[in-house]
């Protein structure tokens, strides 16, 4: 076929769309979890206090911050009610430790849904490894669900592609 | 002697006790899903087969 690179990905398609790798097809075209997250969402370590990640992330204009380590992978979420708690406490003392978190590749009319139903503000998107590519917010998903309808784009998928 | 802690919460879905909803993290979420269900109603996994072939 003219390839004279061929690689076996031994881990699945699963794990490179949850890597957030580039994908061809109809569905590549539908935008995804991944794709809208913000990627500039503020991130502290476990070592620090909440008083002082609570101004950096009101400073920022967030409402939202994730607990991350050195390599970026996910070890906690604070969300609006968990800054606001004593600023003395440590961030591992006042995060949600293991937030539940979504792959880059998930529908984002399907996330949205659930975030409406669930009326939850944010998600955490993450690889399969657990490294934060973004935090996605429910007026970002429902926005973009809603482009997604009125174009006539939200059609059902023919599976992860 | 403590009494095992009964799970308060079953999936809206299958039924299955849980401790909380695995898409939001709430224990007092009015529609909680399971681990397994919110994974294959977000397209992350396929529902399994049964192991025996059911």
């Amino acid at each position: 076929m003219g390839f004279d690179q061929v690689y076996h990905y031994a881990a699945g398609k699963l794990d490179w769309l949850a890597a957030g790798l580039s994908t061809e097809g109809s569905n590549a075209k539908r935008p995804r979890a991944g794709d809208v997250a913000r990627r500039e969402v503020p991130t502290c370590g476990l070592d620090e206090r909440l008083g002082q990640v609570a101004r950096r992330v009101g400073a920022a204009g967030w409402d939202a911050c994730v607990v991350v380590n050195a390599e970026r992978v996910v070890f906690g979420l604070l969300r609006a009610k968990e800054l606001q708690a004593d600023p003395e406490l440590g961030i591992e003392q006042a995060m949600r430790p293991g937030p539940s978190t979504f792959r880059p590749f998930v529908s984002i009319v399907e996330m949205a849904r659930f975030m409406a139903d669930h009326d939850l503000d944010s998600s955490p998107i993450t690889t399969s490894d657990g490294r934060l590519v973004g935090l996605l917010r429910r007026g970002d998903a429902a926005r973009v669900a809603e482009e997604l309808a009125r174009s006539g784009g939200n059609a059902p998928e023919e599976g992860p592609s | 002697m403590t009494e095992p802690t009964l799970a308060a919460l079953r999936c809206s879905r299958c039924d299955r006790p849980i401790d909380r909803c695995e898409f939001c993290d709430a224990s007092d979420c009015r529609t909680p899903i399971c681990y397994g269900c919110v994974r294959v109603a977000l397209g992350e996994t396929v529902p399994q087969p049964h192991t025996h072939g059911g």
